[in-house]
This record gives C-alpha cells, sequence and structure tokens, in this order.
C-alpha cells in the first residue's frame, strides 16, 4: 500500500535533517499509530505521504506510484487527511458545503455528490446538523465533519494528524471510536500520528520516531514493555504502564503487560485470586 | 456582532423576495438603478419610492428595522440635500438667509440627488438582507463567468469569497479573545486621546494579523489535502435555479424600464 524507501526530509534553509532513512511499508488494512515527541518528525513524516511535503531524498510508493510533483494530485484522492486544529480545515460554509469542497475538487457530479454527502454525514453521525455553520458545532462535532468530508472522497487511507489533540475528553472518544468503526467496518488503512501513548495504544502496529529516525516499529504492547527507556525519547508511560512496572518491581508478577484498564483490572483481580 | 449597520446583512424569512434567484434581485437592481438615472421628473422618482417601499413589504422585512440600521445613511443623505440647497446657483431666487441666496434649483436638484442615493442604498441592503451571502456570490460568479475567456480568474474569486464570508465569524471570535487577554494585560482602548487609543488598537492588530496568516497557511494545507489543484475543472455542489417567478420578474422589470426610458425620451 505504502512503500517509503531510504526518506530523507529537510526544510530547504535548515542544516539539520527532519526525517533521516526513513523505511518504512504499510499494508492495506493496517491501523498505525506514529508517536514521538514535539519535533521528532511525525507531523512531517504524515505529509509527506499525501505529497504536502516531497521527500528531498528517497521514494515514496503509495499503491506502487511513485509520489512525484506530478503524481500528488492522483495519490491525494487514495489518502484522506485529517488535521490538528478543527477550526482551520473547515472550507465550507455550512457542514454539508464543507463535505461537498472535496467531492468538487474530483469533479464528481452534482447527483452523485449530494448522494455522498449524505451517506458519510451518516456515517459519522451528523446528518441532523447538515446545514449548520460551523461557528455552530463543537470541537468534536467539527472533526466528525472533517471526518465525513475525506469519508465522501473514498479514501483507501485516512491519515490523522494529531486529530484529537485539541478535543476535550469527550470530543476526543467519540473520533477516536468513529474511528475504531470505520476501520473495522470499511476496512480503510488508518495512520494516526499522536504523542499519547494511550491512543497509539488503540492502533495494530506502533511506529515511534526520535529525531527523524524510527526507535520503535511493533506491536504496541512490545513498545509499553520497553518502559522507563519511553522518557528517552520523549513519551510518558501510560498510568496503566506504570501500574504494572511498580508491581513487576514489587515482584508481584502479572502474566502480560496490560494495554488499557480493562486488562489491567482483570491481571489484578487474577493477582488478587492469587494471594 | 454590531447591530448598528445592516448593510450585508442577512435576515432569513420566507418571503416572496427571499424565494427570488440572486441573479434575478441582482438584475432587478441594475435596472432599477439604470431606471433612476435616466428619470428627471419628481413624479416618476414618487413612483419608484412606491417600488422601493412595495419591495420592502413584500420582503417583510420590518421598516422599523430598515430605518434603525440605516442611521448613518439618513446623515449622509441629509448632508447631500442640505448640500444643493445652499450652494446650487441654478433657477429663481426664492429668498436669503443671512446673505445667502436660496434657489429653487437647488431644492429640485438636492432632491433628486438625494433620492438617488436614498433609494438605491435601501435596495442594495434589501438585496444583502433577503439574499445568503454565498447565493450573492454564486450570482455574482454567474454574470462574471464570460470574463475567465478574458483570463479573469473568476472561480477563484468566488471561492475567495466564500471562505472570506466563512471566517468572518471565526476571526470575530479570535478579535474578542485577543481584546480580553489583552485586557487581562492592562491594555485600554476606549479610554484617552484619539491617538492614544488607536496606538492601544496595535496591540490588538498585530496578534489579529500574525494568527490569521498561521490560519491561512493551515487552511491551504487543508484544502491542498483534499484535491484543491485550482478553481477550474470543479463541479459545483451549489445550484442557481432560475423559476418561472424569476423569469416573470425579469421581464417585467426589463419591460417596466424600457417603458419609462421611452416614455421619456
Amino acid at each position: 500500500m505504502i512503500e517509503l524507501e531510504q526518506v530523507s526530509f529537510r526544510y530547504q534553509n535548515e542544516a539539520s535533517h527532519v526525517l533521516e532513512n526513513i523505511n518504512l511499508t504499510i499494508e492495506q488494512g493496517e491501523w498505525v499509530g506514529i508517536v514521538g515527541r514535539n519535533g521528532s518528525g511525525k507531523s512531517t513524516l504524515a505529509k509527506l505521504l499525501n505529497g504536502l511535503c516531497l521527500a528531498t531524498s528517497g521514494v515514496v510508493r503509495v499503491n506502487h506510484t511513485v509520489l512525484t510533483d506530478e503524481s500528488k494530485f492522483q495519490i491525494r484522492n487514495h489518502i484522506g487527511m485529517v488535521f490538528q486544529n478543527p477550526e482551520n480545515q473547515f472550507v465550507g460554509t455550512t457542514v454539508a458545503d464543507d463535505v461537498a469542497f472535496g467531492l468538487e475538487n474530483l469533479a464528481v457530479p452534482r447527483e452523485t455528490m449530494i448522494k455522498r454527502i449524505d451517506q458519510s454525514l451518516e456515517q459519522v453521525d451528523m446528518t441532523a446538523y447538515k446545514n449548520h455553520e460551523p461557528s455552530r458545532l463543537s470541537g468534536g462535532q467539527k472533526q466528525r465533519v472533517a471526518l465525513a468530508s475525506v469519508l465522501a472522497m473514498q479514501p483507501e487511507v485516512i491519515v490523522l494528524d494529531e486529530a484529537t489533540s485539541m478535543l476535550d475528553p469527550i470530543g476526543t472518544d467519540q473520533v477516536l471510536s468513529l474511528i475504531q468503526e470505520l476501520h473495522e467496518k470499511l476496512g480503510v488503512t488508518v495512520i494516526m500520528v499522536t504523542h499519547d501513548l494511550n491512543e497509539a495504544a488503540l492502533a495494530d502496529r506502533v511506529i515511534t520516531l526520535d529525531a527523524g529516525t524510527v526507535w520503535f516499529d511493533g506491536k504496541p504492547r512490545e513498545l509499553l514493555e520497553k518502559g522507563d527507556q519511553l522518557h528517552e525519547v520523549g513519551l510518558e508511560p501510560p498510568f496503566v504502564t506504570k501500574v504494572y512496572q511498580q508491581l513487576t518491581r514489587q515482584s508481584l508478577n502479572i502474566t502480560q503487560e496490560p494495554l488499557h484498564y480493562e486488562e489491567l483490572v482483570d491481571e489484578l483481580w487474577r493477582l488478587y485470586l492469587k494471594t | 456582532m454590531k447591530q448598528s449597520f445592516i448593510l450585508g446583512q442577512y435576515i432569513p424569512r420566507e418571503s416572496f423576495i427571499h424565494r427570488l434567484d440572486p441573479r434575478t434581485k441582482i438584475i432587478s437592481l441594475i435596472l432599477f438603478v439604470i431606471t433612476m438615472f435616466v428619470i428627471d421628473r419628481l413624479l416618476i422618482y414618487s413612483l419608484l419610492y412606491g417600488f422601493v417601499l412595495g419591495c420592502v413589504l413584500l420582503s417583510t422585512i420590518p421598516i422599523t428595522y430598515l430605518i434603525k440600521g440605516l442611521k448613518p445613511v439618513w446623515w449622509l443623505v441629509a448632508f447631500t440635500f442640505i448640500f444643493h440647497v445652499l450652494f446650487q446657483r441654478d433657477g429663481e431666487a426664492l429668498f436669503d438667509v443671512f446673505g445667502f441666496f436660496i434657489y429653487d434649483q437647488g431644492f429640485i436638484q438636492g432632491g433628486e440627488i438625494a433620492s438617488r442615493l436614498l433609494l438605491m442604498i435601501v435596495m442594495a441592503t434589501l438585496l444583502t438582507l433577503t439574499t445568503p451571502p454565498l447565493a450573492v456570490t454564486d450570482g455574482m460568479r454567474w454574470f462574471l463567468t464570460p470574463l475567465t475567456r478574458l483570463g479573469m480568474p473568476v472561480n477563484e474569486l468566488a471561492i475567495m469569497m466564500a471562505i472570506s464570508l466563512r471566517l468572518i465569524p471565526t476571526m470575530t471570535e479570535e478579535m474578542d479573545k485577543i481584546s480580553k487577554a489583552q485586557a487581562a494585560r492592562g491594555l485600554d482602548y476606549t479610554q484617552g486621546r484619539l491617538r492614544d487609543r488607536f496606538k492601544a488598537l496595535l496591540p490588538l492588530l498585530i496578534p489579529l494579523f500574525i494568527s490569521a496568516f498561521k490560519r491561512a497557511e493551515a487552511l491551504a494545507m487543508a484544502m491542498e489535502a483534499r484535491g484543491y489543484q485550482g478553481a477550474d475543472h470543479r463541479t459545483s455542489y451549489r445550484q442557481l435555479v432560475f423559476r418561472t417567478m424569476d423569469y416573470i420578474v425579469v421581464c417585467l422589470m426589463t419591460t417596466v424600464t424600457i417603458s419609462i426610458y421611452l416614455m421619456i425620451g
């Protein structure tokens, strides 16, 4: 689906590379979390995937097409992107207009457009707000509209660039469960850039970037097992992980490292019953 | 939002005028303005007043709202009239005030020009009050489309207009936030001499400009990510529909304009 080969990137005037010699392959239908501290290059990596930034050296391939200045427009039809600030990606004057924007760019005929707008608003449960203006929506609702706008274009990959970082906990939960649902139902590939390990733990695979290189690439559980090493790359281990580590340190052995609260509670009960 | 001046605002209603196609309203406005500049008889002016009053009534927008909302315009109209009365030197002298001779032509021409100004502004306000801003933009774009052949970026202009309209509430909110943040730091731009007040506005405007630029950059990136490659070769979700009523209104307006023109000529 997406292949990166020896990809490096730097902004014109800066001497140092933002990304250096990245090699990655992302398969169709995968859910990949990309984590790292500020300035680790994770957002840049996301922008390299749809040609918002073009690699300084190396090759990016999407569906076996090499991403170049010419092919980027075609590739953008396959990769939808949701950004951090809900306010700064709302192009239309109303919800329906905003969803229409991407379809207008694809020159979709009007009848098809109307159908797709209704369908995608249905998928994100925003049908009731079809004619609302953005100023009357909450941050979470705006991000759901942003997702609808992306879905209407029927992409194979959805890239979320810290899409929940400006939302309140309720908005975050709504957006995350929506992404989970879409991933399961439609089988879209999800690439989620985040600095929150709890969020990244939802993914099938986590890529950790540090100073422009891949520091870790594997299952979320394996990443969390690194424990204190996470601090080295500027990540804060989730509460669940901290509890697990404290318990192991006190030689209270838990069979497997818990990923989220439910697993932790299960393990604690098991521990309780054993002692 | 300031309620004091209403030119450019939109009031949603379900009136006959609201339902007309924006293009019909724009054509009618243009024809009306042409008529107004052609005629020079007071009798026909009274007809025009009647026409404008009729339009206002049809739009179901309260007249008091219009009168209050156009307050600055009243001053301008009154000033125009008085200016003409005092300084017009044609026709018969009627009487003199402190050595100033007042002529009858002053009243006539002052009345004409003030009426033109007034009626034109009321009609233009009525257009924006009864048409959503985006529909006005769509209507304008339709009229300008032939100019694309001459290389005028009409579609780009329409998108720029639409995005500016979309960002007005966002920027207003931003301005509000910044002014509160600066007030918390002790900035006061409501008191003092005029010069000091202007100086105090700078700490409001500079952050606003910076954030506007940042926003523009992010928005441009979001647009690009959604496949925007320039305004041509796009399809359009919004559609203007020219109904029977629109044809009737346009025909009627054209006929009346031409007959008035012929009557005078």
